[in-house]
């Protein structure tokens, strides 16, 4: 019995030194249908090189947060499952609700700072069952930025909308063994320690098109980081999301000033935001 | 008169334990030291290939090369001279760190004070049409889809970036004391050796010529306890080490373009 105990307690034991962290595999997006792509031809790309956008001074302006990208990244992180399964991450959610909800929301600041630039006039949340009923060409795609994209601009169409504002972002998490997770031999006195450490690199992206044209106006991406020290119990999701919220309002706020040059002077424009900037 | 038999000593229940279980743990000493290592090369290159072929949705036509497309291949020819629009498109499934992106970035500075470049852009991700993520290498669809991407922002040439890496994990002779339990935290019995490998286009957005090819690896390696094993003390290095040799031969080529 004494050797059996002994060789379970090592097996338990040894389950938790099982290397553990992430899987750094593309994320798969979203397997939404049938949608296909218009075929890319040489021609195609020509014509895009000369295509300009030409939106007005002020503009009715149809806004999309995507939040596939991070819930996709939490629910991959298997310690994450239970909570992804349980909650949205809260703050994501204003993304995917309509205007009027998320108007309100507080934890949408990027939200309204695109409100409030100049060259607004009007400014449209829809929701995915809005965007899906003003969707003729059948269901997405798995190439699902795109996809969107092209239904958001069928649906700022309806809406006589003239700009399509996008936004997505990408998660990778790290995850180590500090020193003091030999605590964890202690089973119960490692419950005191910092046992892991992480970080979390962040890329959130913002695309500006003319709905009109089709052309795009404006691309800009902001990085983020964050290391923290992990107790046991897991990672703390709303992190994810609070870093999540402040990237997006950290790239709307700067990217304000070149969208409005994108517009003024009709040529696309693409910058990059870093996190140490 | 037969000679009486040698009489065998016994020895204690330690000796004969050791005796018996000694060869034993040896044998697991020298087996932890024959455990594969190595990187796969090959199946790397299978990889890419799979790859190629599954991200190209007209196979196998698109892959079919004929006489007329070297030809067609010959005669194209470069459609701008430097100084340039020069977007950046980065692997997605590459993982590039900020701090990274900052270095990348900053090469822009330097091509525009040296007359290389006009302007120097990323090129996003969600602009792209096509497969996101999921990129495949160099299949024609897939690099359509990056000068496409390219061309929404007006660049005149795009470098498109492919990343590929290895992870190669195996035990040395202290594993032997990983049973032990303690031994996970102290024995240094795991490798963890990382192969990354970048490649990358320099192409003209127009007609697809191409100005340039660049190729780099880096490797790292460590040896720790199994428990303290991680991807963070591989990865870095042998990323800063590949992209150490990319930087000082993307800025080589792109000087022998302006001075062609």
């Amino acid at each position: 019995m004494i050797r059996i105990a002994a060789a379970l307690l090592a097996l338990a034991v040894l389950s938790a030194c099982a290397a553990r962290g992430y899987d750094r595999g593309p994320v798969t997006p979203k397997p939404l249908g049938k949608y296909e792509e218009p075929e890319i031809t040489d021609e195609g790309v020509l014509a895009a090189l000369t295509r300009t956008p030409a939106p007005p001074a002020r503009n009715r302006i149809v806004v999309y947060f995507d939040d596939g990208s991070i819930q996709n990244d939490l629910k991959r992180a298997n310690r994450f499952l239970p909570f992804a399964q349980r909650h949205s991450v809260l703050p994501l959610d204003c993304g995917v609700e309509p205007f009027q909800h998320f108007n309100n929301n507080s934890a949408c600041p990027a939200f309204n700072r695109l409100k409030a630039a100049p060259f607004t006039e009007s400014l449209y949340g829809p929701s995915l069952s809005e965007i899906y009923s003003q969707n003729s060409k059948g269901p997405l795609s798995e190439t699902y930025y795109q996809s969107a994209i092209s239904l958001l601009r069928e649906f700022g169409k309806s809406r006589e909308a003239n700009l399509v504002v996008h936004y997505n972002a990408n998660l990778r998490l790290y995850i180590q063994q500090t020193l003091f997770s030999v605590t964890r031999l202690g089973l119960v006195t490692g419950i005191f320690f910092p046992l892991e450490e992480s970080r979390l690199d962040l890329t959130a992206e913002l695309t500006v098109w003319d709905i009109s044209s089709d052309a795009l106006v404006y691309a800009a991406s902001q990085t983020a980081s964050r290391h923290d020290t992990r107790f046991p119990g897991g990672y703390d999701p709303y992190s994810v999301s609070s870093l999540y919220m402040e990237t997006v309002d950290r790239l709307t706020e700067k990217s304000l000033p070149g969208i409005a040059q994108a517009l003024a002077t009709g040529k696309p424009r693409s910058e990059y935001f870093s996190s140490r900037r | 008169m037969r000679a009486p038999l040698p009489v065998m000593e016994t020895g204690t229940q330690e000796e004969f334990f050791m005796a018996r279980w000694l060869p034993v743990a040896v044998l697991a000493f020298a087996l932890g030291g024959c455990a594969a290592r190595g990187y796969d090369r090959g199946q790397v290159a299978q990889t890419l290939k799979e790859k190629l072929v599954r991200d190209s949705p007209a196979t196998p036509k698109e892959l079919e090369v004929t006489d007329a497309a070297i030809l067609l291949a010959l005669e194209t020819k470069p459609q701008v001279a430097p100084p340039f629009r020069l977007g950046i498109h980065l692997d997605p499934t590459a993982g590039f760190t900020p701090e990274e992106k900052d270095r990348i970035i900053a090469w822009g500075d330097k091509l525009k004070a040296e007359g290389i470049v006009s302007d120097f852009f990323l090129v996003p991700e969600s602009i792209l049409p096509g497969r996101d993520w999921d990129s495949g290498y160099y299949s024609p669809a897939n690099l359509r889809r990056v000068r496409l991407g390219a061309a929404r922002l007006q660049a005149d040439v795009v470098l498109d970036v492919r990343v590929q890496f290895i992870d190669d994990d195996y035990p040395n002779f202290w594993s032997i004391f990983y049973p032990t339990i303690a031994g996970c935290w102290l024995a240094p019995g795991s490798h963890k050796d990382t192969l990354f490998v970048m490649s990358a286009g320099v192409w003209d957005v127009r007609n697809e010529y191409i100005y340039a090819w660049l190729e780099s690896e880096g490797v790292a390696t460590t040896v720790r306890p199994v428990v303290f094993r991680s991807d963070l003390l591989t990865h870095p290095p042998a990323r800063k080490e590949a992209l150490d040799f990319f930087e000082t031969e993307f800025f080589r080529r792109l000087r022998n373009l302006k001075a062609r």
